[in-house]
């Protein structure tokens, strides 16, 4: 297991190499001079030479280039242009948030769509065609439903008419009670985004193993059906949901980018964007290389839930 | 069986007209029509016929169960005082394994992929016999190796795919039955299975006969697995008994031109048996085109007048034995005897 995480990773580092010269080059062509951000428009032409010696910009591209690959490989993701404050604390600070945010959203999404999936597939495989269909036209309306609407609409439900969510304020891990307040309209969100894809791949994939051999053989057993459902058609049918958590954990995180915006979260989101529009340079590269290593790692440990949920996976 | 028995057989199954239908794109196919069979406690029915003639259909409908989206259209299933069919699925839930199991027809497949073995077998056992986790697990470990698994606990801990088609079979039949079940359906249990191992297995349907007194219904296509542990054979074509009765007696005096193909190149009752059933010429009809009269009348030999429009009712050619055919239901006895020889 550890061998293959840790081959896995090896196998990652020329995708990284590549993403790592790309955002490099990217950056800086698109146009904005960082110094310029940072000095203002009506600094003078030395003293914007001046700041861009200081920041570490006035060397040729190559010499940056290499710099920043000698300090990335001493895990330093330098500092940021604006604040000086170190790239991996801003990160630090940031992932924490979104990964709770992500991760507890992509926990709900499953919560809801995995039971809803699995009573449409047995409705489905009972011939109650009607109690498929009602849900399945739910999970289609909601898979339509834009989250920045779905956001403004739950903010003016919950938050401005019934006072649930606080939209606004501080997010702070000190008060946990607050804090869970504060994230709960983007965790729900983000949920919802998830639930339309997660629910369909759940019914097709219960709706077929419904109809195994094995699953006749529990019946001929006397299983209750509750225990064929959830012990003996889900089970086999969990490696399409797995995949589908994977991918849909990839969309939640572009998602989370707009709802953390709309929600004023400081996550990594919304660092991208304040990073991307301030030109700063280093935090945006270090950004990006987050979350390429995020997707990256999705796959490694979708690949390692397989082998938790599947006896015959192994891994190779 | 002993004569005591035979003079007043208990019956542990008892179906009436059974008939089971799927709806396909030419009509219904009309897998098994209006099948009547009652199999004594302790009684070891054969199910005989050709591929696709209806047998695990039957089998899987005596325990309500159908495949895909087929239906019971009719018939009832008497087991222990009630109709089967009639249950409420609760009550069906809790005499299925219990009181009536089967053995499924192809063990690569009827054994979940992501439950161990032991799980599979226990959690019967302790649903329906309210056992404990380690006496059913005890149980289990004795199940398997009276079905001749050499090294039970690891069979146990295993999952399906760590074992071979053989121990997969042994598995399945040792979970059906684990309960003792009243009725045991077989559907070819002993297919995949070399001659030291279905030896074994037959000796355990033996066993659970005789001495659990379960009414044993198995299919299969070997003659001399028929001949050597059924007491009365059940012959089946395009979804109906054509003929019915004492193995020897049959096997002596088969009263249906079908059921004679079948035997046809069974030189003597005493002599070496084929292990497979031969073909005959010609193929039955389409289950969506059953024709009005016997569906067999375009293969048979002796076919009247009569056959191809008019159903043959099963009649009773000697005590226990019916046949439903046009051409030898006025045959004598003497006939008979000729045909056999
Ligand atoms: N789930 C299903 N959907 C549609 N048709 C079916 C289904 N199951 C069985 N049938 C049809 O019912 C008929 C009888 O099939 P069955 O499996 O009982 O044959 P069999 O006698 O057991 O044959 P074999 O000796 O090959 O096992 C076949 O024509 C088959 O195509
Ligand atoms: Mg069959």
């Amino acid at each position: 297991m550890l061998r293959y995480a840790g081959r896995r990773i090896t196998a990652m580092i020329p995708a990284l190499l590549v993403i790592i010269v790309l955002v490099f080059a990217l950056l800086r062509m698109i146009p904005g001079d960082p110094a310029v951000f940072i000095g203002g428009e009506n600094i003078g032409p030395e003293a914007l030479q001046a700041l861009r010696e200081r920041l570490g910009l006035a060397a040729p591209l190559p010499q940056q280039f290499l710099d920043y690959l000698a300090s990335l490989a001493r895990f330093d993701l330098g500092r940021s242009l604006h604040t000086q404050l170190p790239v991996t604390s801003i990160i630090g600070n940031a992932i924490t948030l979104t990964a709770t945010i992500a991760i507890t959203s992509t926990v709900l999404g499953l919560l809801i769509s995995v039971p809803l999936g699995v009573v449409a597939a047995y409705s489905k495989s009972k011939g109650r065609n009607r109690g498929d269909g009602a849900l399945m036209a739910v999970v289609m309306v909601l898979d339509n439903v834009p989250s920045f609407w779905l956001s403004l609409l739950l903010m003016l439900g919950l938050s401005y008419g019934l006072g649930l969510f606080p939209i606004s304020g501080a997010v702070s891990w000190s008060d946990p009670g607050a804090m869970a307040a504060r994230l709960a309209l983007p965790v729900i969100v983000l949920a919802i985004g998830q639930v339309a894809a997660l629910t369909r791949v759940t019914r097709s994939a219960v709706v077929e193993t419904l109809g195994r051999d094995y699953v006749r053989t529990a019946r001929a057993m006397g299983t209750p059906e509750p225990t064929i459902l959830f012990r003996h058609a889900l089970p086999n049918a969990a490696l399409p949901i797995i995949t589908m958590t994977g991918l849909s954990f990839g969309r939640l995180l572009a998602g989370t980018v707009i709802v953390e915006a709309i929600f004023s979260i400081p996550g990594i989101g919304t660092q991208l964007i304040q990073a991307i529009t301030g030109r700063d340079y280093p935090v945006v590269q270090g950004l990006i290389l987050v979350y390429a290593l995020i997707f990256l790692t999705i796959n490694v440990v979708t690949d390692v839930v397989y082998t938790r949920v599947d006896p015959r996976v192994r891994l190779a | 069986m002993d004569a005591s028995q035979q003079m007043s057989p208990e019956i542990a199954v008892e179906v009436r007209g059974l008939s089971v239908e799927f709806p396909t794109a030419n009509g219904p196919a009309r897998a098994v029509t209006d099948v009547s069979l009652s199999v004594a406690r302790g009684e070891r029915l054969a199910i005989v016929g050709e591929s696709g003639s209806g047998k695990s259909v039957l089998s899987l409908a005596l325990m309500g169960i159908v495949g895909g989206s087929g239906t019971i259209t009719g018939g009832e299933v008497w087991l222990q005082g009630q109709d089967l069919l009639a249950l409420r699925p609760e009550q069906l839930r809790r005499a299925r394994g219990r009181d009536i199991a089967m053995v499924f027809q192809d063990p690569g497949t009827s054994l979940n992929p992501v439950i161990s073995i032991e799980a599979q077998i226990v959690a019967p056992l302790r649903r329906h016999l309210g056992l404990s986790r380690a006496a059913a697990r005890e149980r289990a470990l004795q199940l398997l190796a009276e079905t001749g698994l050499p090294d039970p606990a690891r069979t146990l801990a295993a999952f399906p795919h760590q074992l071979s088609g053989g121990m997969r079979q042994r598995v399945m039949i040792a979970m059906a039955v684990a309960c003792e079940p009243t009725v045991l359906l077989a559907d070819e249990p002993t297919t995949a299975l070399d001659v030291t191992i279905q030896a074994q297995i037959v000796d355990l349907l033996s066993r659970l006969s005789s001495e659990r007194g379960s009414a044993v219904v198995f299919v299969t296509h070997d003659m001399g697995l028929v001949a050597r542990f059924a007491d009365r054979i059940a012959v089946m074509y395009a979804g109906r008994i054509v003929e019915s009765g004492p193995v020897l007696d049959v096997f002596a005096a088969p009263q249906h031109p079908y059921t004679r193909g079948l035997l046809a190149s069974i030189p003597a009752v005493d002599g070496p048996l084929p292990d497979r059933l031969t073909q005959i010429d010609g193929s039955p009809p389409p289950l969506t085109e059953l024709p009005a009269g016997c569906a067999f009348v375009d293969r048979c030999p002796s076919a009247l007048p009569q056959c191809s429009s008019s159903q043959p009712a099963l009649t009773e050619r000697r005590p226990g034995q019916v046949a439903a055919c046009w051409a030898t239901a006025t045959i004598d006895v003497s006939h008979r005897e000729a045909v056999s020889a």
